[in-house]
């Protein structure tokens, strides 16, 4: 195909097909067209001309559930769509930082042995929580329930540290 | 044009102007509508249906484009 739009509108309609289809969709077919003058591009679920039409959803209620997607996608043959202002990158990067930051803690909630090792691999000495507050409060984090057998079997169970 | 319903890779096609319009002439007619009454209802923000609107998503761009070119 001649024109800039296809192999990010194949790309978009690809990604988006394998996502409802690992997710909420047993059968799932998405489709791109490429309108004239080639700056514009349409995606959807089970394309019929450029109109999108539902899909099933997988779900346990008894009334069958539709989904219907579609996509605008557009190239910006001026590279002027958006016009960013000067500070926009440290705008992202902040909000990134953040974003990345949360996950970070996250993941040491979940597998505090891996952070642990991970730690003391570089050096760091990690001190175990003694008392039993703080046990409980990480533990509640993590998601374990304790049991009478002292070993919990919650859903989210982390790996053992 | 693809209907099928299973999963294989997308296929992304181009359109020509011809199958454009064409393709624009048989959503009009399904939906009963003229071009000018569907543009009616984007310029009052209020489409009859959720098809109405997704055609208009659509076409109403496309069509903005083509009337700048041909001015």
């Amino acid at each position: 195909m001649r024109n800039g739009l296809a192999p990010q509108t194949r790309q978009f309609a690809e990604d988006l097909q394998i996502l409802l289809g690992r997710t909420v969709c047993d059968f799932v077919k998405i489709d791109g067209r490429i309108l004239p003058g080639g700056t514009q591009a349409i995606v959807g679920t089970n394309l019929s001309d450029f109109t999108s039409r539902p899909i099933r959803l997988r779900s346990s209620a008894e009334t069958p559930v539709w989904i219907d997607v579609s996509a605008y996608l557009m190239l910006d043959p001026d590279e002027g769509l958006a016009d960013p202002k000067a500070d926009w990158r440290d705008v992202l990067d902040g909000s990134r930082r953040e974003y990345r930051l949360k996950q970070i803690r996250a993941a040491v909630r979940r597998h505090p042995g891996t952070a642990i090792r991970e730690l003391e691999r570089l050096g760091y000495a990690v001190a175990h929580p003694r008392d039993s507050r703080s046990r409980a409060l990480i533990l509640r984090l993590v998601g374990r329930v304790p049991t009478q057998r002292g070993v919990g079997t919650g859903k989210t169970a982390p790996e053992r540290g | 044009m693809t209907t099928s319903v299973h999963a294989s890779r997308p296929i992304v096609s181009e359109m020509s102007q011809a199958e454009w319009n064409a393709a624009v002439d048989r959503a009009l007619t399904r939906l009963h509508l003229t071009y000018e009454q569907l543009r009616e209802m984007a310029c009052r923000r209020d489409f009859v249906s959720m098809e109405a609107m997704k055609l208009w998503l659509a076409i109403g761009e496309q069509d903005e484009e083509r009337t700048r070119s041909a001015d």
